[in-house]
């Protein structure tokens, strides 16, 4: 601590200026006092905190005039400000001297006044009203030196024991001259300071060493096009369901796709998309894109344009239909599923609906024989259920994020789904089913891999932790 | 007369929906009368939830410190398959708007859809002139990151990292995102982390990450734990209803077996 | 009067949406499509509310020089020129290009990031100090082992365990919490219904 010798104010070790009043601070070292420990200015006659004189080191009783002490409000709660009746903001949010409360000061320092050393100087305006009156009453005993604080309210922020690093100290103490308002406040040391360096290491460690292993299991299958790891495998009963659904449909029909996912998940998702659609087309369907999330469209149209552009036959525009994102969350599900002509009414291209053979006697998505929901969690799964399923009886197919898929089993033994497709292993498996091998099979090598670096780092870490602790038990 | 006559005749209900009304009607019968006996004789008792004691207990810490608590309302919003995580979400919200404008904590809300950030502002509002500081309510206090699940996640980890509170509750509808708030709160020594969400898939991720998990169905019950007597009619109601419903599971398996 | 309108209101709009959706009548049908184009619109205002958040949000921080306040900067920025992008009618070419070569690729890296983050935490989090963390861990171990273990090899022979304990305990428990999660949606959607809660006020 160095203690400001303009104001008072307690710095932090190695500032250069005062927190408060901006002040060069002195390099020197502070003197601490000999009966209360407090650091004090090198130059300083009394003791700041107990008011000892320095100069003669003597501990007796304090006979001069109590030193008035500047306290700043910083541990003073708004509560405790409005209690107090003094505005924010104004002249009370700096530092500024508290006293004895009227009734304390009248009966019990009625030197104070007296005494021309007073260690205050005049009171600033807006506390005239507070300063005590001159002294009434008969008290003429020795003084009785009174603890100054009386009434500074409970400082309940410690400051860190721990000093920050010196690059972060410079760049505090730069930014508290450059910006001089409130400078207190954004001196509170960060609580990820007051953290010890030793006990985040090994978090790093162990951070850095699952970022490598990730990276390296992953980039292995796609940089050797799949390498070891096969793609074989057997195929989860509800994408077999879905394989099915899409099977049964006639040559001609319309099957709805909604992407209600975003692009954090279109690794994942991705692949769903372009193996089921790619079915469709395959199987001489009509698909209309919807979405209901603001970037759904747009991934749409990006898996949409891949698929086109790999089946390059023509008349695929005409086949596969961007109608873009309807706004409405639930509500435009809703409208979706009772008519889709009151909910959109142009494409993604901009064209007329009448325009596109896709949609030539289609009422509702509720009516379709098909609706194929590629959603980013169980909730967007749901309410396509909730909406569409349920009420009018279309059946569903979702495509989920392989994290989701367990949780959408439940729904699919129940019939409310016709099948799940989960993630990439499910594109992949759903691909091999078709005999249409596309994304999903190139990239799950890269997936297993991944997945099986990630157990085993799980499982060795934990074995790792557990013999570790085993060992120090056995060496205590 | 006849117009209701004309009405009736042109209305028609397919069975399945017919015995959902009549299920919703009762339920929503059990819940108005379990919810009056809770007002007029007195609240059912509550199991006390860990999370909320959690939640209380940190409350008490930034009344001291006065340090910022932060609620993630999740990617969910008002009006959408979501509404009920949220309001579940702006349970919790509401009880530290009013407990916070009290004792001057400050309360951060983080949240994705614009619907879910109406009710939030006006959750604050109320929970500030509720305790009567009308002041104390700041149009910033609720903040609306990002519309899109990944940026709403990465805009308030970041901001979880530069103002660490005393405790992140991360209660709404999330997905797989939730991580990296999760992660950033998890990274601050002295933030007190407590998850609830209702998806499944996403639970598994805040029970790695969090000090506290509302698992399912319990975010519905926070309201109820943090003291909300007209929210324990609801929660008993809850509670028949699925007892009900297990006793039908058991005794439509048992049949099963029998028949077969 | 201030307090028993808007009451009104969400009784009236909740019961006709409620009963529109169990109902097929074309008077209470048209009505319940008229209420969910009023929603839709009120959605897109408060998505100006939204818009008008961030502003504050940001503007404050940055006024304030708060921690963080570059990246506010560029937030406000960003915001800016998406919204030119999609007002001044540079068209759908211009945002998508945005989207695929700017958004996306951002997007894709952080929900990448989620991976690492969630192998991170789980090797911290299934330590074996306790009989929870060894089950998970064990239980963990099998699934995985399961489903990725290649054709032929001895280890397939924990599939039919793996397919058991995702087709019975583990679903049996999603179900539990679905069921209690349906509860727990109708419960607050008829607490709000019936004038209990009222996050309308």
């Amino acid at each position: 601590m160095i203690f400001c010798q303009a104001c008072g104010t307690t710095n932090r070790e190695g500032s250069r200026f005062c927190n408060q009043c901006g002040a060069r601070l002195s390099e020197t070292a502070d003197i601490a006092c000999p009966r209360c420990g407090a650091p004090n200015a090198p130059d300083a006659q009394h003791c700041q905190k107990c008011g000892l004189d320095l100069a003669r080191g003597r501990d007796d009783v304090w006979e001069g005039p109590l030193p008035r002490v500047d306290v700043p409000e910083e541990g003073a709660s708004e509560a405790g400000r409005r209690a107090l009746g003094t505005p924010e903001g104004g002249p009370a949010s700096r530092a500024r001297p508290y006293g004895l409360p009227p009734w304390l000061d009248s009966a019990e320092r009625p030197e104070e006044e007296a005494s021309p050393e007073s260690g205050a100087g005049p009171l600033p305006a807006d506390e005239e009203a507070l300063a005590p009156e001159a002294a009434e009453g008969e008290w003429s005993g020795e003084a009785i030196p009174i603890e100054p604080v009386v009434g500074v309210p409970y400082r309940a922020r410690e400051r860190s024991e721990q000093p920050p690093p010196p690059e972060q100290r410079e760049a505090a103490d730069l930014f508290a001259i450059v910006s001089d308002e409130d400078v207190l406040a954004s001196r509170r040391p960060s609580p990820s300071e007051q953290k010890h360096e030793a006990e985040r290491r090994p978090e790093m460690w162990l951070r850095l060493l699952v970022a490598l292993v990730l990276l390296v299991s992953t980039m292995v299958p796609v940089l050797l096009r799949g390498g070891p790891i096969s793609a074989e495998g057997s195929i989860p009963p509800p994408v077999a369901a879905a394989a099915r659904a899409v099977e049964e449909l006639p040559p001609g029909a319309t099957a709805l796709v909604a992407f209600e996912y975003d692009a954090g998940l279109a690794g994942d998702l991705q692949p769903v998309a372009e193996a089921l659609i790619g079915e469709m087309l395959g199987r001489g369907l009509y698909v209309l894109a919807v979405s209901t999330q603001p970037e759904g469209a747009a991934l749409a149209e990006i898996a949409l344009d891949r698929i086109r552009r790999a089946r390059a036959e023509p008349g695929m525009d005409a086949r596969v239909v961007n109608l873009g994102y309807v706004t409405g969350g639930q509500a435009a599900i809703r409208a979706l599923a009772g008519d889709i002509r009151a909910a959109i009414s142009s494409d993604w291209e901009g064209r007329g609906l009448a325009d596109i053979p896709a949609l030539s006697g289609i009422g509702g998505a509720g009516d379709l024989p098909l609706v194929v929901v590629l959603g980013r969690d169980v909730l967007a799964v749901q309410a396509w259920i909730e909406q569409v399923g349920a009420p009018y009886g279309a059946p569903l197919v979702a495509g989920v994020p392989a994290l989701v898929e367990p949780a959408l089993v439940p729904y699919q033994t129940s019939g409310q789904l016709e099948g799940v497709v989960g993630g990439v292993a499910g594109a992949a498996a759903f691909e091999r089913l078709t005999g249409r091998p596309g994304i999903g099979v190139r990239s799950l090598g890269a997936v297993r891999a991944g997945a099986w670096a990630a157990g085993l780092l799980i499982v060795t870490v934990n074995i790792g932790f557990a013999l570790g602790r085993l060992l120090r038990r056995r060496g205590r | 007369m006849n117009l209701l006559r004309l009405l009736w005749e042109s209305t028609s209900i397919t069975v399945e929906g017919l015995a959902a009304l009549v299920a919703l009607l009762v339920f929503g019968a059990l819940i108005l009368a379990l919810t009056l006996r809770a007002r007029l004789v007195r609240p059912f008792t509550v199991r006390p939830l860990a999370a909320a004691e959690r939640v209380r207990g940190v409350l008490g810490r930034a009344m001291e410190t006065g340090e910022p608590l932060h609620v993630a309302l999740g990617i969910g919003g008002l009006g959408d398959v979501s509404t009920a995580d949220t309001l579940a979400g702006l349970a919790l919200v509401s009880f530290l708007a009013d407990r916070g404008a009290l004792a001057e904590v400050p309360v951060r809300v983080r949240l994705a859809q614009p619907t879910a950030l109406v009710g939030a502002l006006a959750t604050l509002q109320r929970g500030a002139e509720g305790a009567g500081y009308p002041e104390a309510y700041d149009p910033v206090q609720a903040a609306f990151v990002a519309p899109v699940p990944l940026a709403y996640a990465a805009g308030t980890a970041e901001a979880l990292r530069s103002e660490p509170p005393v405790a992140n509750a991360m209660v709404g509808a999330f997905g797989a995102e939730v991580l990296l708030p999760a992660q950033a709160g998890g990274d601050q020594p002295q933030t007190v982390q407590v998850g609830g969400t209702s998806d499944p898939s996403v639970l598994p991720l805040l029970l790695v990450t969090t000090d506290s998990l509302l698992a399912g169905e319990e975010i519905y019950a926070l309201g109820a734990a943090l003291g909300r007597a007209d929210h324990t009619g609801s929660l008993a109601a809850q509670d028949l209803a699925r007892a009900l419903l297990v006793l039908a599971i058991v005794l439509g398996a048992v049949l099963a077996l029998v028949i077969a | 009067m201030r307090r028993i309108l808007p009451a009104l209101v969400a009784l009236l709009v909740g019961s006709v949406v409620l009963l529109d959706y169990f109902l097929e009548n074309p008077v209470l049908n048209a009505a319940g499509r008229f209420l969910l184009e009023g929603a839709i619109v009120l959605a897109a205002f408060a998505l100006l509310l939204g818009l008008w958040n961030l502003l504050l949000v940001h503007e404050r921080q940055i006024r304030r020089r708060e921690p963080g306040w570059p990246a506010s900067v560029v937030i406000l920025l960003s915001t800016g020129a998406s919204l030119a992008l999609g007002l001044a009618g540079w068209g759908s070419e211009a945002l998508t290009w945005f989207y695929r070569f700017v958004l996306f690729p951002l997007e894709a890296s952080a929900g990448a990031l989620l991976a690492f983050v969630a192998v991170s935490a789980a090797a911290r989090a299934w330590r074996l100090s306790s009989l929870e963390g060894g089950v998970m861990l064990a239980v963990g171990a099998i699934v995985l082992v399961g489903t990725l273990a290649p054709q032929g090899a001895a280890l397939t022979a924990l599939g039919p365990l793996r397919d058991w304990i995702v087709s019975v305990p583990a679903m049996a428990a999603v179900r539990g919490l679905l069921l209690g999660v349906a509860l727990g949606i109708m419960a607050t959607g008829l607490r709000v219904l019936l004038w209990i809660d009222r996050p309308y006020e």
